[in-house]
Order: structure tokens, then sequence, then C-alpha cells
């Protein structure tokens, strides 16, 4: 999958216009909540990979979901 | 088939109350994530044993059994009367039940109604009862903090009832179950207030769902192919979605509904049986595969025969 492709998701989940995101991006400013939490774990599960209540707690930037969920 | 009757307090927390506590929030938004556009809450004074009451005379009165021949009551609750004596001698005093029945009350949550199929059928098969009366009932709503707006969005009051006898209990195949107490704090009331760590109960799930099917499938000698219909722990839609794609089922045999009723902890399994009921869904000879998980962390699943 390719960087864009994983954006693209990311994005989807976070209700997100995909051209305001990139790595760098606070996820406080684009409505981070605890159903965007869970949407990524859902995404990492999909991908076969485990991302723990802790872990998804310390989330700051989209940089984080693109490290961990993928 | 397994004869089932619901109560739901009559005070309804509708969407558009919430969003006019909570003014970020909208409507659209609370229903998409959550599946559910209103939910019923006890009033003040109103219990557990209560919902559990009309429950099974809702049950008495739609079915042919009679309160006299109930040989043994289980009830399932979180949310005692008192401390001591057991809720279930309440319940069966309000019953009216007869004095030679045996009365239970066992305390788990969202596993609870398989938990109790368990428990009803093994009294049946072991002949220590003819006719079970088992009723879920919980008042959740009444831990959950004001301030708490997400967990306010999820939970609902309510009650079921059923009865299992030496028919149904044929019905009702062999169980899988599951515990870890090492999860105990991830739902948990302390002080009175409702905790639930969210990702980790949605982690937990994630993890034991595959592997529960898996072994109840086994136990029963079935495929996946063989399951008609997945009515699992209605705990909110988002979660069912994601179980479901993550297990690959498919979404018309994949049941989802609490619009109306939130999460109603040990009672969603049998309100989703009875909803599937009343809209005609369940045939004769169908195979169901229910499963609860949750609070506990426990978990249990079971398939029965329609």
């Amino acid at each position: 999958m390719t960087e864009e492709e994983k954006l693209e998701k990311i994005a989807d989940i976070l209700d997100q216009d995909v051209n305001m995101l990139t790595a760098d991006t606070l996820l406080d400013d684009v409505g981070w909540d605890s159903m965007g939490m869970l949407s990524v774990i859902a995404l990492a599960k999909m991908n076969g990979k485990t991302i723990s209540g802790t872990q998804v707690r310390g989330f700051k930037v989209v940089g984080d979901i693109l490290q961990f969920a993928f | 088939m397994l004869p089932i009757s619901i109560y739901l307090p009559t005070s309804e927390l509708t969407n558009k109350k919430l969003i006019e506590l909570y003014s970020d929030w909208t409507e659209e938004k609370i229903v998409s994530k959550t599946g559910i556009v209103s939910r019923h809450i006890v009033k003040n004074g109103e219990t557990a044993l209560d919902l559990a009451t009309g429950a099974a005379q809702n049950l008495f009165a739609s079915s042919m059994i009679a309160s006299g021949e109930i040989d043994y009551l289980l009830l399932c609750t979180q949310s005692p009367e008192y401390w001591l004596p057991s809720t279930s001698c309440l319940l069966h005093e309000r019953l009216g039940l007869p004095k030679t029945a045996g009365a239970l009350a066992f305390d788990h949550g969202c596993s609870g109604f398989i938990y109790g199929l368990s428990l009803a059928k093994g009294l049946v098969v072991g002949g220590m009862a003819k006719k079970v009366l088992l009723v879920t009932a919980e008042t959740y709503t009444k831990y959950i903090a004001e301030t708490d707006r997400a967990t306010r969005t999820i939970f609902g009051d309510g009650a079921a009832a059923t009865i299992i006898d030496e028919e149904s209990a044929a019905k009702i195949g062999a169980f899988s179950f599951g515990t870890d107490g090492s999860g105990a704090e991830k739902l948990i009331v302390r002080d009175g207030k409702l905790f639930m760590d969210g990702p980790e109960i949605f982690n937990f799930t994630l993890d034991v769902v595959p592997k529960t099917m898996e072994a109840v499938l086994a136990k029963n000698g079935l495929a996946r192919e063989d399951i008609d219909l997945y009515v699992f722990h209605q705990a909110n839609k988002f979660m069912l979605d994601a179980i479901r794609k993550v297990n690959g089922l498919p979404s018309e045999k994949f049941y989802i509904n609490m619009e109306t009723v939130g999460n109603t902890v040990s009672s969603t399994i049998p309100i989703a049986l009875k909803q599937l009921e009343d809209a005609g869904r369940l045939t004769h000879g169908m195979k169901v595969m229910l499963m609860g998980f949750g609070v506990g962390l426990s978990w249990g699943a079971t398939v029965i025969t329609i």
C-alpha cells in the first residue's frame, strides 16, 4: 500500500479531506476522539496488527497511525 | 423455539436530548457511529427487579406457560436490589412462583444470557428441573456519570425472560466459554461509577470472537457454512461492524440492531432474538450462533436450532 493510499484510509476514518492530512498533522486538529481511536484499532486489526488502548491514547500525529496501523 | 418476552422502562433518552446536553454532537453522528437513536432508561426508584418482573409477567401473559409450572428461576443481573438477600428470591415472590421452585441469581453482564442458557440447559438435561425461567435484567445507566457522554450514549436499561424446558434444551447446542479476570479493570464499577476502557474492550473483542467462533463450531460439529444467522451481544454498531468485517461474515447473516434500545448488557441477545422472531426472520431448522462477550472479562457462545 502506498503512503497516499494509507492516508486515504486514515482520512476516511477521521472523516477528513485527505488533502489536509500529512504525517505531521496533529490529531487534535482533525477531530481525534474515542471513535477515531476505535477506528484505528479496527484498521490495524484488518492489517494483522494490534494497537493497545494505552498506545492509541498516546498518538499525537497522523504519522503515529501510519507507523502502527499498517 | 425459546419463547422470549422483554420489558423496557417507559422513559427514553433520545439522541435529540443528548445533543441538547452535548452541543458539539449531531444526531446524525451519534446514529452513524453507534447505531442508536434512543435508549430506555429507568426512572428514579425503578430497579432491575422491576424490569425483571415486567419481562417475566409479559412472558406468562403471551405464552402457554403459567407461573405455577416454573420449578427453577435463574436471574442474571449486576444491579441487585440489595447486597442480600438474593434478588432472585424477591423476583420469585413477585412472580408468585411455587415455593418448591429453586431461585438463583448470578452476576454476569454481556455474556450473561449465554451463561444463563448453559445453566438452564444443565438443570433440565441433568433432571434437576423441568421448566427453567431465565431472566436477564440490567440498569447500567444508574452507574454512568452524567458527564460521561460517550458511555451515556451507548447503554440502555431493559430485561428479557425466556423458558427452557426439555424440548427447547434439546435445541441448545454445545457451549464454548472463556474468562480472563486480568481484564477486570477494563469495565468496572468503582465508587458507584462505571469506567469502561473502550479501546481495550474493543481489542479484547476482536481477539476473542474469532477464536470463540471456531471453538463453538468445532464443539457442535459444524462449519461456518452451516450457520444461518449470527446474533452476538449488541454492544454497539461500530464494534459489531468491525467484528463482522474482521471475521469475514456476510452482512445478511450478521444481525445488528440496537436502534431503539441501546446496549442492554445481558438482555441484548434475547432482545435481538425477539426482534428477529417478530420480523418473521427465524424459521424452523435455522442454526443461529449466539455469542456474548464483555465485562469480566467473560465470554461464551453456543448454537441454537430454531
